[in-house]
C-alpha cells in the first residue's frame, strides 16, 4: 500500500471519501546503518523481523521508506502512513498478523535514531496494540484536504537526430535508452484549507505547511529532492515524482481562494522541477 | 490594521528633564533600545515620568499621545533632544496645567492609523534561500542558508494621509524594523491560533513602490511585502 492509507480510517474524516488527493514528503538519507527489529507478541523467531539498512540509503519519500520495511516484515506487520486530515499531517500505524502486540528496537544494531525520529518516535515502541495509530506526527509528510488544482510538466522526449541527403536517402538516430529520466519543469498549484468539519484553527493548513518545509531539511536525514505524489479519483495509484525547487530562492505566497470563507482555502503554486522519463 | 516604525533609544535622545508641582527639574534617561512601535516606547516614557509623580500616564489614541497626571497638579516636560519630542508629535516643551492632561499637537511620526480598511489577499508566506551541491553520485543536493516569514498586505491610503503613511514608511525603508497590527486593538504576539495578532516586521527586499495615482483616484493603493523581524 503506498503509504497513506487509501480507503482505511483516518483521523478526522474518512479519507476514502473525498476524490483527488495530494501529498508531500521529504525524502530521507540514512547515514549510519542500521538494524530495525520488530517483534510481534509473544516473540520468538518466527515473530521477529529485522530490517536491514545499508549507510548512505536515499529514500526520496517517507511512502519509500516504509515500503521498504514492509518488504523486510514480509507480511508479518504492515506499516502505514495515516493522513490526519485536521492537522494536514501523517501518522504511521501498524497492523500486525494476528492483530498481536508489537515492539520496535530502533536500534537494535548500529544507528536506527534518524528512521526513528523520521517517524514520529522518540524512543522504542513496547507492547503497542495493533492497528494504534502513533501519537506524533511523522516528520516531513504535508497532505492536501483538497487535491492539487494544477501540475504540469513540461514535455520532454526521446533524444534523436535526423538528416536528409541531396539524392532524398534519409538517416535517422534514435538514442538506445528510449526512458532516460530528464530534468523536467513542474509547474504545481496545491490547494488546502480547513476542512469542513474545522472550526477553530483555520489556518492549521498554514501552519502545518510552513512545519514541512522545515521539516524537508530540519529531519534528520531530510533534504531534496523530495517527493510529490497526487492520486486522481479515477486511479489507485498514485503519481509520484521526485521534485526539487526550481530555483535558490523560493518566495511561496499562498493566496486566498475567491468565494471561500476568509482564512478557509488557500492556493499556492509551486514550480519544481523532476525527473521524469520522456512521454 | 496599524503600521508602526520602530524608535530607537540612545545617548543622542534619550534625555529629558520633567518636574511635577513645580518641584526641581529631574533629569531623566529613558533605557536605550530598539522600541518596535509606540506602545513600547511610551511604557518606558511612563516609568521615567513615574519617578516625578507616580500619578503620570502616558498613553495615545491612533497614535496621538496624552499624557495625564493628577487633575489639580502641574507637570512640566523640558526635552532635551529635539528627536524624542518631534517623534513623539510635540512641536514645544510640555508646560504644566492643572488641568491633569496634555495631548500632542500631533500624531506620533512613527505610526499609521488607516482610516480605510487595508486587505491581505496573500497574508503569510515564506522565503527560502538554498546553496545546493552536487554530489560525485550525480545526485544534487541543497542546503537550507535562510528560511523566513513573509507578511504582506495591501495598504489603502488616502491622500490627505499620505505625508504621515510616507513618514512611516520612510523609517521601515531605512531599515528600521517595526511593528504591523493586524488589528489595532489585539498586542497579543501574532501566531497560526492567534492570526490577529501583532508581528514584528521589516519591509522585505528593496523596500516599496510608492507611486501617484490617477488624477482621477481619491486614494493609493500599494503593496507592502514584509519580512518578520526576530532580534
Amino acid at each position: 500500500m503506498p503509504g497513506v492509507g487509501i480507503g482505511g480510517t483516518v483521523i478526522g474524516l474518512p479519507w476514502s471519501t473525498w476524490g483527488v488527493r495530494t501529498w508531500l514528503q521529504g525524502s530521507h538519507t540514512q547515514t549510519a546503518a542500521a538494524t530495525v527489529r520488530l517483534v510481534l507478541s509473544p516473540g520468538g523467531p518466527l515473530n521477529t523481523k529485522d530490517w536491514v539498512i545499508s549507510a548512505g540509503t536515499v529514500w526520496s519519500s517517507i511512502d519509500d521508506l516504509v515500503a521498504t520495511w514492509n518488504l523486510a516484515l514480509a507480511g508479518k506487520a504492515w506499516v502505514e502512513i495515516v493522513p490526519d486530515t485536521l492537522t494536514h499531517r501523517g501518522h504511521v500505524r501498524v497492523r500486525t498478523q494476528g492483530s498481536v502486540t508489537y515492539s520496535v528496537t530502533w536500534s537494535y544494531a548500529g544507528d536506527g535514531t534518524s528512521v526513528r525520529s523520521r517517524l514520529g518516535e522518540t524512543g522504542d515502541v513496547s507492547g503497542r496494540a495493533h492497528d494504534t495509530v502513533w501519537t506524533s506526527p511523522v516528520l516531513g509528510a504535508w497532505y492536501c484536504w483538497h487535491g492539487a488544482t494544477r501540475i504540469e510538466r513540461t514535455l520532454s522526449r526521446v533524444r534523436s537526430s535526423r538528416r536528409e541527403r541531396l539524392d532524398g536517402q534519409v538517416d535517422t538516430q534514435h538514442a538506445t535508452a528510449t526512458r532516460t529520466a530528464e530534468l523536467v519543469a513542474l509547474d504545481v498549484q496545491i490547494r488546502f484549507g480547513t476542512p469542513p468539519t474545522e472550526t477553530a484553527a483555520h489556518y492549521g493548513g498554514l501552519l502545518a505547511l510552513e512545519e514541512f518545509l522545515d521539516e524537508l531539511w530540519s529531519a534528520s536525514g531530510g533534504g531534496e529532492p523530495w517527493s510529490l505524489h497526487h492520486l486522481p479519483d479515477d486511479v489507485t495509484t498514485p503519481q509520484t515524482w521526485h521534485v526539487a525547487w526550481s530555483t535558490d530562492e523560493v518566495e511561496l505566497r499562498p493566496t486566498r481562494v475567491a468565494g471561500s470563507c476568509p482564512g478557509w482555502l488557500w492556493d499556492l503554486s509551486l514550480s519544481l522541477v523532476a525527473e521524469s522519463s520522456p512521454w | 490594521m496599524r503600521l508602526d516604525a520602530g524608535f530607537r533609544v540612545d545617548p543622542s535622545n534619550h534625555s529629558l528633564r520633567a518636574r511635577y508641582d513645580g518641584g526641581a527639574w529631574s533629569t531623566l534617561a529613558l533605557t536605550d533600545g530598539l522600541y518596535l512601535n509606540l506602545d513600547a516606547l511610551l511604557a518606558e516614557f511612563e516609568t521615567q515620568l513615574q519617578t516625578v509623580s507616580a500619578s503620570v500616564t502616558a498613553t495615545h489614541a491612533s497614535g496621538v499621545v496624552t499624557l495625564a497626571w493628577a487633575a489639580g497638579h502641574t507637570l512640566s516636560v523640558d526635552w532635551l533632544c529635539p528627536t524624542l519630542r518631534d517623534w513623539l508629535g510635540w512641536a514645544n516643551a510640555v508646560t504644566g496645567t492643572t488641568s491633569g492632561a496634555a495631548t500632542a499637537p500631533g500624531p506620533c511620526l512613527g505610526v499609521f492609523s488607516p482610516s480605510l480598511p487595508w486587505d491581505d489577499p496573500s497574508p503569510i508566506g515564506w522565503d527560502l534561500t538554498l546553496l545546493r551541491s552536487r554530489h560525485p553520485s550525480g545526485r544534487s543536493r541543497s542546503y537550507r542558508r535562510g528560511y523566513r516569514r513573509r507578511f504582506g498586505v495591501t495598504a489603502v491610503v488616502l491622500f490627505g494621509e499620505l505625508a504621515q503613511f510616507r513618514g512611516v514608511l520612510r523609517e521601515l525603508a531605512r531599515g528600521v524594523p517595526g511593528t504591523l497590527w493586524r488589528d489595532a486593538s489585539n498586542a497579543t504576539p501574532w501566531a497560526y491560533d492567534e492570526w490577529w495578532g501583532v508581528i514584528s516586521v521589516q519591509l522585505a527586499g528593496d523596500g516599496y513602490k510608492d507611486a501617484f495615482p490617477e488624477a482621477q483616484s481619491i486614494r493609493l493603493t500599494l503593496a507592502l511585502d514584509f519580512t518578520e523581524y526576530s532580534p
